[in-house]
């Protein structure tokens, strides 16, 4: 099968799947009708998918084929529900449980956006640093030495960063600094000791 | 979650969005485009520019002589083989003044003759300038990989990281409910929510691959530096061993084809598309070799490469090839090929172009929530008073992304109209550029929004159908004609997207309030 072949049948089993997952949702604006069986509605959703990764696989590597599904699932999600049937939204019935609390720490709330972005932005950087480090030392010979390096320095980006995205969680910031603190010693005395 | 929870990240969201999404929104359309660098490139190749090709057996020929009349060009200087073509010239190189950092290319071939052809060119490299925009949002100053507008992406990606964190934060309470759902109705903010979560969430993985590699390639340097101060301290950082070059005389030099066949003991699928050589003539001579593999996990936007000595057929350093890649590096090249799209050819490039473009749009719409959500509606008979900031943003948001676009149209013109051997392109392109963007996000700070939106679509239909015009009339005489008719397909549909857009405008017009934000202020009855 010719490239241009394969990739117009992987784009075509990935707009099923797109469109199957889609009109399963609650919110699918398709159907009269909400699909009653999303489990069936789902499988076969994977199962395009399933096949849209092997028919890339085709002339792509493994990952490139798996990626390229994930893309276009992507972009196809993201355009599909922009297409709609009906004038006025069908209502979406789906009840929850309530996930917010209004507890007795509202009122006394403070937010700390200063102290808790700039401490968790500095002290989580070393701890970091020395986290990748010792991840990457741990593979040992597993990792070629030049590449254990980049793998390092890419791995700080995503462990720093989710402190500083999470840290608006905790409601006592400077023990959140004071644990992160406490940990920098000890993954430098391991990383010590695995060199 | 708690409810106080809930309301601070609502904060965190709305500021790191509303500080980073007008140059988020620069950085993705002009990362859209710039998954097309090497045709746009071409595209804007003038051919009173173009040096003969020559048959492959003739290029280490062309690439001693070169050495021998333009010693200087040993300093760097890039081979484009048969795979790579179209290209203006077989070796091209430039000359960077170090008082002035002022660039001069160079380019060479042989004549029907067999002589040496050799020229100093202004080159365009359209695609180039866009993909600096893409990396600089615009942002002036600094070098190439110390530019000021590198480093404040940089930062601008740390609080959007943050962003998406908190994005996803504040939609988990309701995602059930909410999920795919797209409201219309009279309450045009519920409507714009909607719109910003089903682009947000549903490409979720995209955008933190985005803002994680983007700081990545911001500050590589510091983590670097940090690793070695924390982590290896005295030991070295790479294990590089020097290379033992006998005798550096450019006559001894491997051929191009030893070099190629080198890289085809480790990875059999390479073949050879580029030669970028570096510092020949000394101890620090290497050779950066690029070669197309469509559909593997490579390392850079169109090539996979590895780095050699020019002097030796050694295979030298290939961990960054596919097949020789372990876990650890695949990681690694993963996070180059997710950012650049690479690893699916052309198909994933016109994926990543639809991502980019669809990716603006989430920026786009976060502004304009904000705006609805502050904006005063008019109560009863008084006109009310808008606050200074909704006002300033509202025309910023409307100038800066239509801004966008007609910069880069006006760029692409230029690039395609004045003659490359009579003007200075470069400054042209760039000056274009930042009148257009300049221009456009002035007038419309002037103007009411919709009026100013109305004006500027128009223009950037003209300027889209002005590219067509002028990239089909190029057919016939250019080096990429498919290209060509591509650039000009491309142009037509961005232009009746813009131009349905104003159409939806007009027809909207007598529904939008008028209340001094979208629209005007009209006068109550007791003016």
């Amino acid at each position: 099968m010719s490239p241009l072949i394969c990739n117009l049948f992987g784009f075509l089993f990935c707009l099923l799947a797109s469109g199957l997952i889609y009109i399963a949702s609650p919110n699918q604006q398709w159907l009269e009708q909400k699909v009653h069986n999303r489990k069936l509605t789902f499988f076969c959703a994977t199962a395009s998918l399933v096949s849209a990764v092997l028919i890339f696989n085709l002339h792509f590597s493994a990952l490139s084929a798996i990626f390229t599904v994930f893309t276009i699932i992507m972009l196809l999600l993201s355009t599909l529900p922009l297409v709609v049937r009906f004038e006025k939204p069908l209502t979406n019935d789906c009840s929850m449980t309530p996930w917010l609390k209004r507890g007795e720490s509202y009122k006394s709330h403070q937010p700390q956006w200063w102290l808790k972005s700039i401490g968790v932005f500095f002290l989580c950087f070393p701890l970091a640093v020395l986290l990748c480090g010792f991840l990457g030392f741990s593979a040992g010979y597993a990792a070629p030495y030049d590449v254990r390096s980049q793998f390092i320095m890419w791995m700080i980006t995503p462990i720093w960063l989710l402190p500083i995205s999470l840290i608006f969680f905790s409601r006592r910031p400077w023990r959140v600094f004071a644990i992160v603190a406490s940990l920098i010693p000890v993954f430098y005395g391991l990383l010590e000791w695995i060199k | 979650m708690r409810l106080e929870v809930f309301k601070d990240y609502q904060q965190v969201h709305i500021w790191t969005g509303i500080l980073s999404g007008l140059l988020l929104f620069i950085c993705f359309v002009g990362g859209a485009f710039t998954m097309f660098k090497g045709p746009l490139n071409q595209w804007a190749t003038q051919t009173e520019n173009l040096l003969p090709a020559i048959e492959k057996h003739q290029y280490d020929d062309l690439l001693q002589t070169v050495l021998e009349h333009h010693p200087e060009a040993a300093r760097e200087l890039t081979v484009h083989w048969p795979a790579s073509q179209p290209q203006s010239a077989p070796i091209t190189w430039h000359i960077e003044d170090h008082d002035t950092h002022e660039v001069t290319h160079w380019q060479a071939s042989f004549d029907a003759n067999g002589d040496l052809l050799s020229e100093q060119i202004n080159v365009s490299a359209v695609g180039d300038f866009i993909d600096k925009l893409h990396r600089t949002a615009g942002i002036p100053g600094g070098d190439d990989h110390d530019a000021v507008g590198i480093f404040v992406m940089g930062v601008v990606c740390i609080l959007y990281f943050v962003a998406i964190v908190s994005g996803l934060i504040i939609f988990l309470p309701t995602w059930i409910k909410d999920l795919f759902s797209l409201r219309k109705g009279k309450n045009s903010r519920r409507f714009w929510v909607d719109f910003h979560n089903i682009l947000g969430v549903t490409a979720l993985p995209f955008h933190i691959i985005i803002a994680v590699t983007t700081i990545v390639f911001a500050y590589h340097d510091i983590f670097y530096g940090s690793i070695k101060g924390l982590v290896y301290q005295e030991k070295p950082l790479f294990d590089r061993p020097a290379i033992e070059i006998p005798n550096l005389d450019f006559d001894h030099l491997v051929s191009l084809e030893a070099l190629n066949a080198a890289v085809k003991t480790k990875e059999p699928e390479f073949e050879a598309a580029v030669f970028r050589f570096a510092g020949l003539g000394t101890p620090r001579s290497r050779v950066l070799i690029g070669g197309k593999m469509t559909g593997e996990w490579i390392r850079g936007p169109e090539h996979a490469f590895a780095i050699g000595n020019p002097y030796s057929t050694e295979p030298g350093y290939t961990e960054m090839l596919p097949s020789q890649a372990g876990p650890f590096a695949n990681i690694v090249t993963g996070f180059f090929t997710l950012h650049f799209g690479g690893f699916g050819g052309n198909f994933v490039y016109w994926l990543y172009f639809a991502l980019g473009l669809s990716g603006s749009l989430l920026f786009l719409t976060g502004n304009i929530i904000w705006i609805e959500s502050r904006r005063k509606k008019s109560a009863s008979a008084n006109k009310p008073q808008q606050n200074r900031s909704v006002i300033v943003l509202a025309r910023l948001t409307v100038g800066a992304t239509l801004g966008c676009f007609i910069g880069i149209c006006i760029a692409l013109l230029c690039a395609k109209l004045i003659p490359h051997s009579s003007y200075d392109i470069v400054y042209w392109q760039k000056l274009g550029y930042y009148l257009g963007f300049l221009g456009a996000t002035s007038f419309a700070l002037s103007q009411v929004p919709l009026k100013s939106t109305r004006i500027l679509t128009t223009l950037l239909c003209l300027l889209l159908i002005a590219i067509a015009a002028v990239s089909l009339s190029a057919v016939t005489n250019s080096i990429v004609p498919f290209t060509e008719i591509m650039v000009a397909l491309i142009s037509l549909v961005l232009c009746a997207a813009f131009w349905l857009t104003n159409r939806h405008l007009i027809k909207k017009q007598p529904q939008m309030i008028a209340d001094g934000v979208w629209r005007k202020a009209e006068p109550t009855q007791s003016d």
